[in-house]
């Protein structure tokens, strides 16, 4: 900035409008949020006027008390915190597990090219929906949490991230320990992880966003609504068409009055994604270096 | 002597410790893999080539060679869902690399530190939100709204300024949803995609920059000839190992924003193939289209492969 | 699909608020003198078979498990403590050995994935319901079972009454190759008619009266636009409200409306007799041209929306119940929650019914009048014991068709009260009296003027506290318009109470039997499958050109299109059946 006098007026106007589309663009991601934060605290007849821009109209915290009480709902955000905490050090684990062996030179590991055949088939080839489906049924994870986790355990792409990370730390570590006797699994734990500290955590990070966001399989692998996950329980709301106020049952009626399915569903939607928002700020240096270190050569 | 053969000995039974240690490691998630990913694969096949008919399972139905892909090509939807598929997927590839491209090259030119970190980390955002929750955004945000009732928001703001005369039904419109559908993933996307951009950028030597402006060139010539080539390889590499995934246009993003006004111009083969298997139980063809595309894949990817390989010298392993 | 799944689940709700009627409502007779002594008489003679003979009409002698499946909608939930294993019906039929396992439950939206991912891995409910769509198909694929001789066997009379409802039509067009696979949910064919809902108030403001021709309705419609008909001194509102998304599928706002005025009748796959031959309603030229013309002049003036093509049913709802449009048509429970909601915005806010206005110039409008049925029962060909279907119709039937006593009747179905839920949506085989709306219409209006509750059941004396509650508060004018007995008894009095309500109108109709009847009455065979679609969806794009400005001709264009894409071939095989039958 303290060049700012000496730049010339073109540069000057160039930059101007750099900013400004920049900052137009920018606002534009999180402008949907803002709105549906301001749904969400906005009256049912506010919603029905279509009054309600980027702040709430006519403010009214009767959509959140209603989700409060919604045992679905946290239920599902109960099934997605397990679905995470066992979810993402399973990955972290198998993926590390893999990537390290395949970081190795086909000299140092004989076997190499098979085992990356292997992947290379896993990674081309879907089965499809309906094989997989009984797949994981005929192994009963049918309605467990480990109809979550174990289809996607080994996440393929996390794995070439790791082993391109791993590639990159100097041999010379490695023999050096060998001369001291370590052995493949001491090495591992005691020099290549901790050095890959950056890639770690960001396919820690694209394993627990994975998992957070996945819906699909919480729906055909449940028969129960409370083994939902968050996201899938979302998707059963966000895409419904029946308008609650439309049914004549009394009870019904009573229960959501005052409350719409608009400023329901975007109460939903906004506590869902609060835990995200709150951390991903925070992952970003991680993020940054731990993704290009790892993937781009040359 | 004897230290070196005994030294030798050593190196191979450690070498065969290391062996054994990493077959181990890969044991667990080879078994993985091959229950959940390989078996179902010729489980897939055999759907595909059969009758497939659920009280019989997979050894009692009956074989019907390539049946259902006839019936599959006579089906009216195949045409627009591969149509589909393929604009959708190339426009996207295509916009994700020149959007976060040129916004990266525009975002280098700032040099303030706090403004370009403020704006990646709120660009970056929509990239970690599912598309049930931008679904569930946009379906309110786009909405045309009717009769006498102001529109969403997104489409109150564009009328008021003036860009558009009336609202546009994006997400309801044939003629406005495969657009919607791309602008709105490169959207998402873009903030995640800059990130990597921008430290490919940063990693230009800034000395080539300076040699150049002190042979007169220009901002603009310094981009044309310094930072363009110096990234092109990366983007020529991103370009390539896109290329498998052309048939691939979205699920998530697609099956929650479609409906049946749409089918025509936004169902793409994964959404078709959810259809004829979830929902109309025609479960030989659902398997037959996903045969198809998997195998049409395959040959893309291994493509992008040997290309990334030859061209720009990268091994994906 | 999922669209019907809303139409049902919301005629399911209407049709059952709390109990049920059990006079013996035949089609087209009055007589409703069904109190609970005489179902009292007819539950006893058929038990007195069961226990005489040795079949078993209700259940087993021994412990028969059978799967099932669950996708509740949005709108329920238990009460009570009850949950889906532990409910008056699940008790039910323990009691008499059916011992039902649940396989899965989920959301109404998962209703269809969960059953066809059932199905392919083998595991899948023994007893089930599909939509007729899906009937052939099943049937092809040897899912369900041959239920024919199980329903000679075990049917009970009430049974066989219920299915018979509308002169044995479904089941005949239930049989494949003389053999019958499920069971069909009898529904009312008067619940899905349309008629025509106006904003009484406007009329009156306006000094306007009720439109009984297509001019008429042009001239109302163009003046609820342009001479402020709410008094408020702003333009804010229109005429009529068109479904512009499903124009011809839906109920709500539908145009078939319009044509059926005209006589011509649109709807996919509606065959009638037109001069000795079987023809698509919608191929009557002269018809559909008349019709398409007077929306096309009421759209060009202003007074059908501008917008209408983004607007589906939610959408009209949304619109009448924001005071913004004074006319559309609809099934008779249209305007129930439109009813409360314009009541916020005006104390005089009232919609009204009336039969579709006549452009034929014959001064009567006829009906479409076909079979009301799209639900079927049925059980999987893996069941080791089919008849189990059969037996879980029965007593079904006999408990909420013809209830003991008003206790049995309170427990099988629902109540009004804390604590209380829609019990009768739990049972596997739901069989809801299907006259039952007409028959309720019929005693509460005449209760409400008459002040004598006498004859009301369980039901009908709900329904008619909750209208006389909301007649008292409008009167008072003192309302609170989110008081879920105020919401509850304005709609209830749009359907039943109202004078001038939509059974009201249909009753009109029902007199007078101003019906055309549907000529072809079995499923769709697998060419109509086929084209179908592709045929429904031109005839929509068409309809909406041409209501926006395209040629009238074009529909003529559009009809020869639409024959020789499909059109002539499905006629010939519905003439063909047609005249098999006679």
């Amino acid at each position: 900035m303290s060049n700012w006098k000496k730049t010339s007026i073109s540069r000057k106007i160039f930059l101007i409008f750099d900013v400004v589309i920049i900052l137009i663009i920018t606002i534009s991601c999180i402008v949907p949020i803002i709105n549906l934060f301001a749904y969400s605290f906005s009256s049912s007849s506010a919603i029905m006027a279509n009054k309600v821009g980027l702040i709430p109209v006519e403010f009214t915290t009767k959509a959140y008390k209603y989700v409060m009480a919604n045992k679905d709902f946290w239920t599902s955000v109960i099934v997605s915190g397990k679905r995470v905490l066992i979810g993402v050090p399973v990955n972290l684990i198998l993926t590390i597990m893999v990537a390290y062996p395949l970081s190795k030179t086909e000299e140092s590991f004989r076997c190499r090219k098979y085992y990356v055949a292997y992947m290379l088939i896993v990674m081309l080839f879907n089965g499809g929906l309906m094989p997989t489906y009984y797949v994981v049924a005929k192994t009963h994870l049918i309605d467990t949490i480990w109809s979550l986790i174990l289809p996607g355990a080994v996440p393929i792409f996390n794995c070439i991230v790791l082993m391109n990370f791993f590639r990159g730390i100097p041999s010379e570590l490695e023999e050096s320990a060998r001369l001291d006797g370590a052995n493949q699994w001491k090495i591992m734990t005691a020099i290549y992880m901790p050095l890959s500290k950056p890639s770690i955590a960001t396919i820690t990070l694209f394993s627990l966003v994975g998992h957070w966001n996945s819906w699909f399989d919480g729906l055909i692998y449940s028969n129960y609504t409370h083994n939902y996950p968050l996201q899938s329980y979302l998707q059963t709301i966000v895409t419904s068409t029946t308008e609650m106020l439309n049914t004549s049952d009394l009870k019904s009626i009573m229960a959501l009055t005052g409350v719409n399915s608009t400023n329901l569903k975007s109460a939903q939607i906004f506590i869902a994604i609060i835990p995200l928002m709150i951390v991903y700020p925070f992952l970003q240096k991680y993020f940054t270096s731990g993704l290009t270190l790892g993937s781009v050569k040359g | 002597m004897k230290a070196m053969k005994q030294k030798g000995t050593k190196k191979k039974s450690r070498q065969k410790g290391d062996q054994f240690m990493f077959h181990l490691m890969l044991l667990l998630p080879v078994l993985l893999l091959f229950i959940y990913n390989i078996l179902p694969i010729p489980a897939g096949i055999l759907m595909a080539f059969q009758n497939f008919h659920p009280g019989k399972g997979f050894f009692g139905s009956q074989f019907v060679d390539f049946e259902n892909f006839r019936k599959l090509f006579l089906l009216p939807d195949t045409l627009p869902a591969l149509r589909n598929t393929l604009v959708i997927a190339i426009w996207k590839i295509f916009g994700n690399l020149v959007i976060p491209v040129g916004f990266a090259l525009l975002l280098n030119e700032i040099k303030v530190k706090w403004f370009t970190k403020t704006v990646q980390t709120i660009t970056y955002l929509p990239y970690f939100l599912s598309w049930i929750i931008l679904g569930g955004i946009l379906i309110k945000f786009l909405s045309p709204g009717s009769a006498s009732q102001a529109p969403g928001f997104f489409n109150s703001l564009l009328v008021n300024i003036g860009i558009l005369k009336e609202p546009v039904y994006f997400l309801g419109s044939n003629s406005a949803f495969r657009q919607t559908m791309i602008i709105s993933d490169i959207w998402k996307n873009f903030g995640y995609n800059t990130i990597i951009y921008l430290a490919a950028l940063t990693s230009v030597d800034p000395t080539l920059y300076e040699a150049a402006s002190v042979d007169g060139a220009g901002r603009i010539r310094q981009t044309l000839h310094i930072t363009i080539p110096a990234i092109a390889p990366f983007i020529a590499l991103m370009t390539i190992l896109s290329i498998g995934n052309v048939l691939s246009a979205g699920f998530d993003q697609i099956f929650n924003l479609y409906s049946p006004a749409v089918y025509e111009k936004g169902d793409i083969i994964d959404t078709l193939v959810y259809r004829l298997g979830l929902v109309n139980k025609q479960y030989s063809l659902s398997a037959a289209v996903g045969l198809l595309k998997s195998a049409v894949s395959c040959i893309l990817v291994l493509v992008g492969y040997k290309l990334a390989d030859k061209y720009a010298g990268y091994k994906v392993w | 699909m999922k669209f019907k799944k809303v139409i049902s689940l919301m005629l399911s709700t209407v049709l059952a608020f709390t109990l049920l009627s059990c006079g013996k409502t035949a089609q087209g007779t009055t007589d409703t003198s069904g109190s609970v002594k005489d179902a009292t008489e007819s539950t006893g003679r058929a038990q007195e078979d069961s226990k005489g003979g040795e079949i078993d009409y209700y259940g087993f002698d021994h412990e028969v498990p059978i799967k099932v499946g669950f996708a509740w909608g949005q709108d329920f939930s238990f009460a009570g403590g009850d949950d889906a294993m532990n409910n008056p019906w699940m008790d039910l039929y323990r009691e008499h050995n059916i011992i039902p396992e649940i396989l899965y439950e989920v959301d109404s939206s998962q209703a269809e994935t969960k059953l066809s991912t059932a199905i392919m891995s083998g595991n899948y409910p023994d007893v089930f319901m599909i939509n007729v769509n899906e009937y052939s198909k099943m049937v092809q694929s040897g899912v369900i079972a041959d239920i024919t001789d199980y329903l000679d066997q075990y049917a009970t009379p009430e049974l066989m009454e219920y299915l018979t409802v509308d002169n044995g039509l479904v089941l005949e067009s239930l049989s494949v190759d003389g053999r019958i696979y499920g069971l069909p949910k009898m529904g009312n064919s008067y619940d899905s008619m349309k008629v025509m809902f106006i904003r009484e108030d406007w009329l009156k403001n306006l000094n306007l009266q009720i439109p009984t021709t297509m001019e008429e309705l042009k001239e109302v419609a163009r003046a609820f636009t342009f001479d402020d008909p709410d008094g408020n001194g702003v333009n804010d509102t229109y005429g009529l409200a068109l479904d512009g998304v499903d124009v011809i599928t839906g109920s709500i706002g539908t145009a078939t409306a319009v044509f059926e005025g005209f006589g011509a009748y649109p709807t996919s796959l509606a065959f009638i007799e037109n001069e000795g031959e079987v023809v698509w309603g919608g191929s009557l030229s002269d018809e559909m041209k008349a019709g398409l013309t007077i929306l096309q002049e009421m759209y060009t003036e202003g007074s059908i929306a501008r917008d209408f093509i983004t607007m589906d049913s939610n959408s009209i709802f949304e619109e009448a119940g924001a005071g913004r449009c004074g006319i559309f048509f609809a099934p008779m429970w249209g305007a129930m929650s439109a009813s409360y909601n314009t009541a916020k915005l005006d104390p005089n806010a009232m919609f009204i019914s009336a039969p579709v206005p006549d452009g034929s110039g014959t001064g009567e409008s006829k009906a479409l009048f076909k079979s009301g049925y799209d639900t079927i029962y049925v059980v999987s060909s893996k069941c080791e014991n089919p008849e189990v279907l059969i037996k879980l119709m029965n007593l079904s039937v006999q408990k909420l068709c013809h209830p003991e006593s008003e206790e049995e009747f309170i427990k099988y179905t629902s109540y009004q009260g804390e604590g209380d839920y829609a019990v009768w949506k739990v049972s596997l085989t739901p069989t809801l009296e299907p006259l039952k709306n007409y028959d309720n219409y019929l005693k509460i209006s005449k209760a409400l003027i008459s002040g004598d509750e006498q004859e009301l059941n369980m039901e009908q004396k709900g329904n008619y506290t909750a209208i006389k509650a909301y007649l008292d508060m409008l009167e008072a004018g003192d309302f609170d318009a989110d008081d879920p007995t105020f919401q509850a008894g304005s709609g209830l009095y749009t359907v039943f109470g109202n004078p001038q309500g939509s059974y009201a109108a249909l009753e009109t109709l029902i007199k007078a039997d101003r019906f055309v009847y549907t000529a072809y009455n079995t499923l769709p065979n697998e060419k109509m499958s086929e084209v179908g679609p592709t045929l429904n969806k031109m005839l929509v794009e068409t309809i909406v050109k041409i209501i926006t400005g395209d040629p009238v001709e074009n529909y003529d264009s559009f009809l020869s299109s639409w024959k020789a894409m499909g059109g002539d071939e499905i006629t010939a095989d519905a003439q063909a059946w047609v005249d098999s039958v006679k």
